[in-house]
């Protein structure tokens, strides 16, 4: 009977392991994220082109290559100053995490348009998941547009290129823009007049058409963004934002990231191209803290420029680096050759140092010779085109006068001679 | 009638005359040993770049580029350079020529004079079986020192040019280079 027993609840508790292991599995859904520091970007780019006039955006830009225009609306953080370089690393963990979600439903190879497919369920309409499709296949959102129909995370992540044609609709039926993510691993073009809703992280790049109202995230740090005419990007609002994951440690503990002190550099030299010969530049620097906690023992270094000074930030004046704080620092030196120099920031926060370093490059032009094109007629020898020779001669240090002066001589002597000792004498 | 006559100081005037004379004929052995010295050591050819309308008439040096990358310039002041890397005069392309600006030793280089070409002056390559080509003055033009040199080192009409540039504009003084470049493009007279 014991025996019996014994066996039973063996059985029963790898039954209850095996259920447990497929119960998990079964019931797994979509999750939405940690943001990061790109939560309150609206267009996260290294470049962002925006041509015309006309375009509203809301939220944060990033970029390091500005647009003719810019554009309309509120965007408190404009450009590559913090924490642009932490939302592009957030960017990336966030991508990661998305692809890390296995796909609930596979559509067949080949190109996929939302709006006309039914092998996923109802024509047009998505419930939470991850849609993905299949090996090299693009998708595209066609005019009949599409429905994401209820509350939780929607991952559309696309083996190409996406698109979304001209008029389409993106409609939401009880789903949050928040939680709509789209990672294509190619381009995306949202056609003119279209609206689209969701976060789309797409290195590759990003175009919008004219008309285009968008309530989202365009994220393509690495890559471009481009807007047009009349185009509207919102960021979306009432999000409920996840907290960071916790990480676990060998011994099984627990860790917070998010109470981990962070730091965060970034540096730009003035101009950054110097004529041949080189000239002065200036470097500028900010340090921020996009951690959540203040830092002490804040320190900045530069490999080759030594002459750094604080500017502003310390607003508090507390020496220590605040999470609202943006410490700016300056040096200048002059430069005969091409230099990439290495800013390196740290700070300390519960006994933990962190550092962020940014680097700058400032070219220093030298004569170039061209390879050119073999000229009609001419033989096959490669020509060459140098620069224009010099051939100037500068001024002659040695150069005297010696035969105007001795002419000089001659006149004034004689001259001198003439008027005054002189006498006649009759023939 | 009269005559003038020099009394007491005669003597004093004919030796400062005759010391001024020496000193003259000194400075003039000196300049002259210096560039023979020169000559003797430079590797010249026969052929010859004439340009009557501004009394030109000089020996051409063949030159390369310097590893700064500009076009190398002739050893001596009174040669022209010619472009080796670039087609010879009269051949299909544009030769270039470069010349010294300026004056050295009491001697004006052999350039010096090149702004006053006027278009349609003639200009004549010599050499070394006397064959002469003639080249007429098209166009004058100035660049900036760092200007993009291709238009006048290639040309894809099919025809024959030579372009001749030396220094023109103010002197630098911290880059101990002249700002600008005259180049006078010519083509082959057909």
């Amino acid at each position: 009977m014991k025996k019996n027993n014994k066996k039973i609840i063996i059985a029963s508790i790898s039954l209850f392991i095996v259920i447990g292991i497929i119960g998990a599995i079964k019931v797994f859904a979509a999750t939405t994220p940690f943001f990061g520091t790109t939560s309150s970007y609206t267009i996260l780019s290294s470049t962002y082109t925006n041509p015309v006039s006309g375009t509203t955006v809301t939220g944060d830009i990033g970029f390091t290559t500005p647009p003719a225009v810019n554009p309309a609306g509120i965007h408190p953080n404009y450009g590559s100053g913090a924490p642009y370089s932490t939302a592009g690393t957030d960017q990336g963990n966030l991508l990661t995490s998305l692809n890390s979600q296995p796909c609930t439903f596979t559509f067949a190879n080949g190109a996929i348009d939302l709006a006309t497919d039914t092998t996923h369920g109802t024509i047009g309409v998505y419930t939470p998941g991850v849609y993905c499709t299949g090996a090299a296949s693009a998708a595209s959102i066609g005019t009949a547009g599409i429905t994401l129909s209820g509350a939780g995370t929607y991952i559309f992540r696309v083996n190409g290129a996406f698109t979304t044609v001209m008029n389409s609709v993106v409609t939401l039926s009880g789903a949050s823009a928040c939680d709509v993510f789209w990672t294509p691993t190619e381009a995306t073009t949202l056609g003119a007049n279209s609206t689209f809703k969701g976060n789309n992280i797409d290195a590759s790049g990003i175009t919008l058409g004219t008309n285009v109202n968008w309530v989202g995230r365009a994220l393509s740090f690495g890559g471009t963004v481009t807007t047009a005419v009349d185009d509207v990007l919102t960021l979306p609002t009432s999000c409920t934002l996840p907290p960071p994951p916790p990480n676990v440690d060998m011994g099984g503990i627990y860790s917070m990231p998010w109470v981990t002190p962070r730091i965060d550099v970034t540096k730009v030299a003035t101009p950054t191209s110097l004529p041949i010969g080189g000239g002065s530049v200036v470097y500028d620097y900010v340090i921020s803290n996009p951690g959540y906690i203040p830092l002490s023992n804040v320190t900045l270094v530069d490999d080759k420029c030594s002459n750094i000074t604080l500017l502003s930030g310390d607003t508090n004046s507390n020496s220590k680096l605040e999470i609202t704080e943006n410490w700016k620092y300056s040096c200048a030196m002059n430069l005969s050759q091409t230099t990439t120099n290495v800013a390196t920031a740290s700070g300390t926060a519960d006994f933990t140092t962190v550092t962020d370093t940014a680097n700058a490059v400032v070219i220093v032009n030298v004569p170039t010779i061209i390879q050119a094109p073999v000229v009609l007629g001419v033989s096959t020898t490669t020509e060459v085109f140098p620069l224009f020779p010099n051939t100037g001669l500068d001024p002659d240090p040695n150069f005297f006068p010696w035969n105007f002066l001795a002419l000089l001589s001659v006149i004034f002597v004689s001259v001198l001679n003439l008027t005054k000792d002189k006498t006649t004498k009759p023939f | 009638m009269k005559i003038k006559i020099t009394t007491k100081k005669s003597p004093v005037i004919i030796s400062i005359i005759g010391l001024i004379f020496f000193l003259i004929f000194f400075s003039y052995i000196v300049i002259q040993k210096k560039v023979l010295a020169y000559e003797v050591s430079q590797d010249t050819s026969t052929i010859r770049l004439k340009i009557e309308s501004i009394g030109v008439d000089a020996l051409v040096e063949s030159v390369g580029i310097k590893s700064s990358g500009e076009m190398d310039t002739p050893k001596l002041i009174e040669n022209v350079g010619w472009f080796n890397l670039g087609v010879y005069p009269g051949e299909i392309g544009s030769a270039v020529m470069d010349g010294h600006y300026g004056w050295r030793d009491n001697k004006s280089a052999v350039f010096d004079n090149l702004y006053k070409v006027k278009i349609g002056d003639i200009v004549i390559i010599k050499n070394n079986n006397n064959v002469i080509t003639t080249f007429i003055v098209r166009n004058i033009k100035k660049y900036n020192s760092l200007e993009n040199s291709t238009p006048v080192f290639t040309s894809n009409d099919g025809k024959s040019h030579l372009n001749l540039i030396t220094c023109g504009g103010g002197w630098d003084i911290e880059t101990k280079n002249y700002r600008e470049r005259l180049v006078i493009f010519t083509d082959k007279e057909i």
